[in-house]
């Protein structure tokens, strides 16, 4: 049984002052997790990846569809079940800053849930379990960062003690939304070695929000990656072979955009990027038919007239009517 | 060829706080040559926006250079010392010769203002006498060279999207035909497309005006394909300086070549990446060591004793590259 399982979720938002102008935020999303499983969700801001974090975690309600906690909709939990949803599905934060407290400490902040959910006793053993908590993640001494205040501490710190925070609960899920893009370059892959190690340790499962493909696939190697765009999910796929294998154009042209470090690939690069135009549509007026097809390089008549559904190709789910087509006129990749 | 426009020479910026000094910027020296595409990469707090404003002399209070020279070589005019300029003097060569483009390009503009005025305001500043027809088909052009419509010089910055209004900037930078433009994280906070795109125009622009372009970043997989050399700053200092093949290929600073295999990318093996440890320095309570020393690998390992009265200079490791670390040929040998 999935952990997690969203049937035909949509989410839209209401203009206030023009009641019959909705956005889609979220559509006809449909995705599983498993437990222990890695999952990265990319896509460029105001794809409906936040959103997607959001409704997984409750604190968005789908409009339209479903979600089921191991099983049962989440709506039709009894108070004690959903307590134990609750606990058991937690959320990183992209600001560090703003995700704690700034007036009180880190002990205190991070105490009160264990109090609450009466996982320890008393103040000495949440103390005690906090410290042996840092001690793993690596925030040593760890008695030092407990008495601290969020300002005291660097971003990549503060970063840390949220991930704390999440496995303080013993969640099996985590949703971690751009955990890292606020956190120095040379503290990023610590911290998202972090977040393997208590998959594999603790069999947590992750959802790994970002736009960053680097992250994505130094996290979710082993893992599944779903693309998004415009509040659609257009690919799902095992990672290694999406990126090896693009079956959306969209996502084609979003590998081709990541820029390489390494100056001797520097003339493969900056060729072209397989994409007509290069802004993307606003929400509040998504084109009709496929949403990509404005700037889709292949786009013929029916991507304007319908959406394409996600359906299966090369193993992996795409929404694309002419992926078949595509892939047959494509070079052959390296 | 290498013909010098910008001799940075032991610049230094201080802020001074209500109990001590800090140096934001240490005894910078670098040299920027005619047409050429220098980056500075440093983690946040290394001093690399400091440096870019110390250069352009916008260090505001509590802050204050305190030493150093700018050396600035007009075409075909005899050199200024840019330091010695009264505001007035320095006035006439901002925009004109040296121009900067932001980050965070959405607070740039003056929300109240139509795009086109920004360009008229910026132009009647240095020459009250220009035509408002000549300066908008100057704009004109400019836009269309970042690949914008004409009709965003009538568009108020709301209107615009990030990307749109980050390329709106670039043009505006152009509008005096400046002969060195400095780009403080450009793309940050841009979609990986929108960021592909702007480093292909700014290559594009470099290459039609002959532009020098100094170009700073946290992230080295950016600037990676698109600088001629490399500037590396950690705590303040430039650590090392060179061309940027070598930077990658044969890094002799070991935070340089820490930084290069901290970055996840799409290609390489996902298990060689390695984060540096420990967090980046605090700049009021620096060791009194070299100030890579506590993360160093080398120093560790015992290999290098960390003198900081040693990594006073920088010592030359291969041809054209420059390197703060005197055991460089020690620690750098296997």
């Amino acid at each position: 049984m999935s952990l997690i399982k969203l049937e035909n979720v949509s989410v839209y938002f209401q203009n206030e002052k023009n009641p019959r102008e909705r956005v889609g935020a979220l559509v006809g999303m449909n995705l599983e997790i498993e437990p222990g499983e890695i999952i990265a969700v990319v896509g460029e801001s105001g794809c409906g990846k936040t959103t997607l974090g959001k409704v997984i975690t409750d604190i968005y309600q789908p409009t339209e569809g479903r979600l089921l906690y191991k099983g049962k909709d989440v709506r039709e939990l009894d108070k004690r079940e959903y307590r134990e949803y609750r606990l058991g599905v937690q959320m990183i934060h992209q600001d560090s800053y703003a995700a704690l407290n700034p007036n009180r400490t880190i002990f205190q902040s991070l105490s009160l849930p264990l109090l609450q959910h009466k996982m320890v006793k008393n103040r000495q053993q949440a103390w005690d379990r906090l410290v042996e908590l840092f001690t793993e993640i690596g925030l040593t001494p760890p008695e030092q960062f407990l008495e601290k205040y969020p300002h005291q501490l660097s971003g990549g710190q503060r970063q840390r003690i949220l991930l704390a925070r999440a496995l303080s609960v013993k969640p099996s899920l985590i949703v971690a939304d751009e955990p890292v893009s606020m956190v120095d370059v040379s503290l990023r892959i610590s911290l998202l070695d972090l977040m393997a190690r208590a998959n594999k340790k603790y069999g947590i499962s992750f959802v790994y929000i970002t736009h960053d493909l680097g992250t994505a696939r130094y996290i979710a190697h082993h893992g599944r990656i779903a693309v998004m765009y415009l509040g659609r999910m257009v690919e799902l796929n095992q990672i290694q072979a999406a990126l090896d294998r693009p079956a959306h154009p969209y996502f084609h042209a979003l590998i081709s955009a990541v820029p390489e470090a390494d100056p001797t690939l520097r003339n493969g690069r900056m060729a072209s990027l397989p994409l007509k135009s290069f802004d993307m549509p606003s929400v509040t007026n998504a084109p009709p038919g496929c949403k990509f097809h404005p700037r889709c390089p292949y786009a013929e008549a029916v991507c304007e007239r319908e959406e394409p559904r996600l359906r299966e190709f090369e193993g992996g789910l795409v929404a694309c009517h002419l992926v078949e087509k595509i892939r047959a006129n494509a070079p052959p990749r390296d | 060829m290498t013909e010098p426009i910008l001799e940075v020479k032991n610049l230094t910026v201080e802020f001074k706080l209500h109990d001590r000094t800090i140096r934001a910027c240490d005894n910078v020296s670098l040299t920027v040559n005619r047409g050429e595409i220098v980056g500075i990469i440093g983690e946040s707090g290394s001093g690399k926006t400091t440096l870019v404003f110390g250069i352009l002399n916008l260090v505001q209070a509590p802050g204050e250079v305190t030493a150093g020279q700018v050396i600035y070589h007009p075409k075909g005019g005899r050199p200024v010392d840019l330091r010695t300029l009264s505001p007035e003097e320095f006035a006439r060569y901002r925009w004109t010769n040296l121009t900067s483009v932001f980050q965070a390009a959405q607070n740039v503009l003056n929300p109240t203002l139509r795009v086109k005025e920004h360009f008229l305001e910026t132009v009647w500043a240095h020459d009250p006498n220009a035509r408002e027809e000549d300066v908008l088909a100057k704009a004109r052009d400019l836009l269309s060279q970042v690949r914008l419509e004409e009709r965003v010089l009538d568009c108020y910055p709301h209107q615009l999207s990030g990307g749109m209004k980050q390329r709106t900037i670039i043009a505006l930078s152009l509008i005096l035909n400046p002969d060195i433009i400095f780009l403080d994280e450009p793309t940050t906070a841009l979609d990986v497309i929108t960021q592909w795109y702007i480093l292909e125009i700014l290559k594009r622009i470099q290459k039609d005006h002959g532009l020098t372009m100094v170009f700073c970043t946290h992230d080295v997989s950016i600037i990676g394909s698109v600088v001629d050399r490399l500037g590396v700053m950690y705590a303040g200092e430039l650590v090392e300086y060179g061309p940027v093949l070598n930077m990658f290929k044969k890094p002799t600073h070991p935070y340089t070549a820490g930084l290069m295999t901290a970055i996840p990318s799409l290609r390489d093996d996902v298990t060689k990446r390695k984060a540096i440890p420990g967090n980046p320095p605090d700049l009021a309570n620096l060791p009194d060591s070299c100030r890579f020393a506590p993360r160093c690998f080398a120093h560790a390992q015992g290999l290098c004793e960390g003198d900081r009265a040693r990594t006073g200079q920088l010592y030359p490791s291969h041809p054209g590259q420059y390197t703060r670390c005197y055991s460089w040929e020690k620690v750098f040998k296997s």
